[in-house]
């Protein structure tokens, strides 16, 4: 997996790419966490990403529930097998997808 | 991260695990069978200890009457047990129980009514017939539970639990002794032998109940479907389980054969000859408990490998445990033969050169082939091929050891016991091979035909076999490596994704809850994954040695976020099952084809 980022002043934009699992999700979670202070704006973009697991979704939730404090997360160009487990596991409510 | 691609490992671990259990039973079980005239003649005499002898093989053949239907209903559930069909395996379980004690009480009355008739036949000289009879009639319980007790171990065989088989053959014994005591002293003198016998199925239905309530943990108990009793299923049983009983009763009827061959290939030492014979055979057939441990051990792991159609697996199982079985006979030869100075004088035959030639030919050349024989006879049995695993066990023994021995003996003597005793299996397996090939018209079989796998197993090749340690990261890596590679192969993205996801999520699953932090073991839990390709699904098979954990079994609303992969994999998938058994944690998930 490889995590680009991008700041511009109160907004992150996140480019992910490859795949996000048991293994590389705690790599992704760090990365958040270190960049995410005084955030008000988190785009992740997943137009590269090709796998996702329930370790990811974990990562996604915690993300949503920092920004849900401090501003907005935003999850873009997501693919369509990524967007089924969106659907099947109830994120498509939780997150904020364009 | 290292993927173990030698897919042998927890094959052979979980064998090897399995063996010192079971060899441990299978001695104190042979011990229990010589309780008996032990006690005889501890309690009475030697004419006691040969009206047991006289009793002895007619329970025996009642036994072996009775005896298909656990065999048949053994075979069965594990089977069941490969395919996850748990409810099967409970349902087998408890019908075969049911219809054992119903026959068994038909044949125990018969042999309590008609004992004094029966001991006529079987040899009972005037001045034991009188005790042969009441320890025949006391003994008649065995048939019902001792056949139930031989049931419990190899249900407990089944979830692994040579412990436990241990544990309640060790009962088995301890209760004999004692109620055997406790018998004998309070029945009149004249049927005090009676209580030798009921103090047998005494022992074994504590033993029975010792092994109940292990298999309680795993669900399997006494209780009955009255809808699952169909004489269809116990028919079932007895059409699979009928080849160990039909071998039992023609190597009872055979051994009278052979000891009059022998004595009259002998003329005036006849006898002697017998006794050498004997006395090999006896050192022989202890040995051969090795052979019994190693199937006992071996034939759940058969049976489930047959069940989930896993032909990798059951030749892999197949050959390890011939390794094992040539491995621990090649170390009790080279014991036994230290020991044979010993044996020679216990058997009061030192000095006699024929004794030890007998003894050193059957080490090299009985035990190896009699185990490649036994196993190769369970190995049949347990993938339904109940025809051919009674020829490997019915023809060598029974029918090819007598008219070699009735060849051989005049002409060589003891050198001709000796060769019909330890090769009788080699003229088998060459005109098998031979028939074999002139079937399939070629002269080099593969072991698909070798070992008569049908169709849908022999063309069920996992697309994916591998070991991997359980580990996070070994779980991730094989999880790409099956994305990438059925790509490769031309399956849709979504079905390569959610094979892989379910495949991550049942792993992780499995790492995170039987592998925990403070374990030391982590690195050697080994867990085997299978990929097959059925016409449209995709079938992945996970099997790990760890203790017993359902990923499947949880509260739906509690832990939302810990379960969230396996119920994500239960959505996808178009089926989940788990099943505990032979100490293995197995789920396979199946992915229909074509998702997009």
């Amino acid at each position: 997996m490889t995590i680009e980022k991008n700041l511009n002043g109160a907004e992150l934009i996140v480019n992910i790419a490859g795949r996000l699992d048991t293994t590389t999700a705690p790599e992704l979670e760090k990365e958040l966490m270190d960049s995410i202070a005084g955030v008000t704006k988190l785009v992740l973009d997943f137009a590269e990403l090709e796998y996702l697991s329930s370790a990811g979704l974990r990562v996604l939730l915690q993300a949503q529930k920092t920004m849900n404090k401090q501003g907005e997360m935003i999850v873009k160009n997501v693919n369509e097998t990524i967007m089924e487990i969106f659907d099947v596991t109830g994120f498509t409510d939780v997150l904020t997808i364009e | 991260m290292e993927a173990i691609n030698s897919n042998n490992k927890l094959i052979r671990k979980i064998i090897l695990s399995m063996f010192g259990g079971s060899l441990a039973a299978m001695i104190t079980t042979a011990i229990a069978l010589m309780a008996d005239t032990i006690l005889a003649g501890v309690f009475f005499d030697k004419l006691a200890i040969a009206a047991v002898a006289v009793g002895t093989p007619i329970i025996n053949i009642f036994q072996a009457l009775t005896q298909s239907i656990i065999n048949g209903a053994s075979i069965k559930m594990n089977i069941s047990a490969g395919k996850g069909e748990s409810q099967e395996v409970q349902d087998s379980f408890s019908v075969a129980v049911f219809f054992t004690v119903i026959i068994g009480l038909i044949f125990a009355a018969l042999g309590f009514t008609l004992a004094d008739k029966l001991v006529d036949v079987f040899g009972g000289s005037p001045e034991i017939a009188g005790r042969a009879v009441w320890y025949l009639r006391g003994a008649t319980g065995c048939i019902i539970f001792g056949n139930i007790n031989l049931f419990m171990y190899k249900t407990l065989a089944l979830f692994g639990e040579q412990k436990a088989i241990l544990r309640s053959s060790l009962l088995a014994v301890v209760f004999n002794i004692v109620f055997s005591f406790i018998f004998v002293k309070i029945f009149p003198a004249n049927m005090a032998i009676a209580g030798l016998g009921m103090g047998t199925w005494f022992g074994g239905i504590v033993s029975i109940v010792s092994s109940c309530l292990t298999l309680k943990k795993y669900g399997i108990s006494f209780k009955i479907k009255f809808r699952s009793v169909k004489f269809a299923k116990v028919a079932h049983f007895v059409s699979h389980g009928i080849a160990s009983s039909g071998n039992a009763l023609a190597d009872g009827v055979v051994s009278g054969v052979v000891n009059n061959v022998i004595v009259s290939g002998f003329n005036a030492s006849g006898v002697l000859a017998l006794s050498v014979f004997t006395a090999v055979k006896s050192v022989a057939t202890f040995a051969t408990a090795i052979i019994q441990a190693v199937n006992l051990s071996v034939a759940p792991l058969f049976g489930i490998m047959y069940g989930s159609r896993d032909r990798n697996g059951i030749l892999r199982s197949y050959r390890e445990s011939v390794r094992l079985a040539i491995i621990a006979l090649g170390i009790c030869a080279v014991v036994i033969m230290a020991c044979s100075p010993i044996l020679a004088k216990v058997y009061d035959m030192t000095g006699m050169a024929d004794f030890y030639i007998g003894m050193a030919i059957c080490m090299v050349f009985y035990l190896p082939l009699t185990a490649l024989l036994r196993i190769t006879t369970q190995f049949f049995e347990s993938i339904e091929k109940v025809g051919i695993g009674f020829l490997y066990s019915a023809i060598p023994d029974s029918l090819i050891f007598p008219i070699l021995l009735a060849i051989l003996v005049p002409v060589f003597k003891y050198n001709g016991i000796w060769i019909a005793y330890s090769f009788n299996a080699i003229p088998f397996i060459i005109v098998l091979y031979i028939l074999r090939s002139l079937k399939n018209r070629k002269i080099s079989l593969s072991y698909d035909r070798i070992f008569c796998l049908d169709g849908d197993i022999r063309d069920n090749v996992p697309k994916i076999d591998i070991s991997i340690k359980s580990d996070n990261r070994d779980v991730s890596f094989i999880s790409e490596q099956v994305y990438t590679f059925l790509e490769n192969e031309g399956v849709d993205k979504k079905t390569a994704h959610a094979t892989a996801l379910c495949l991550e999520e049942l792993s992780a699953d499995f790492v995170e809850h039987t592998v925990g932090e403070d374990t030391q073991k982590g690195e050697n839990i080994i867990m085997d994954i299978k990929l097959f390709s059925d016409s449209d699904q995709l079938r992945t098979i996970i099997r790990n040695e760890a203790p017993m954990y359902n990923p499947l079994d949880f509260e739906s609303d509690s832990d939302k976020l810990a379960k969230m992969g396996v119920k994500l994999a239960q959505k996808l998938a178009h089926s989940i099952n788990y099943s505990y058994v032979y100490k293995m944690n197995i789920i396979t998930i199946v992915i229909d084809k074509n998702k997009e």
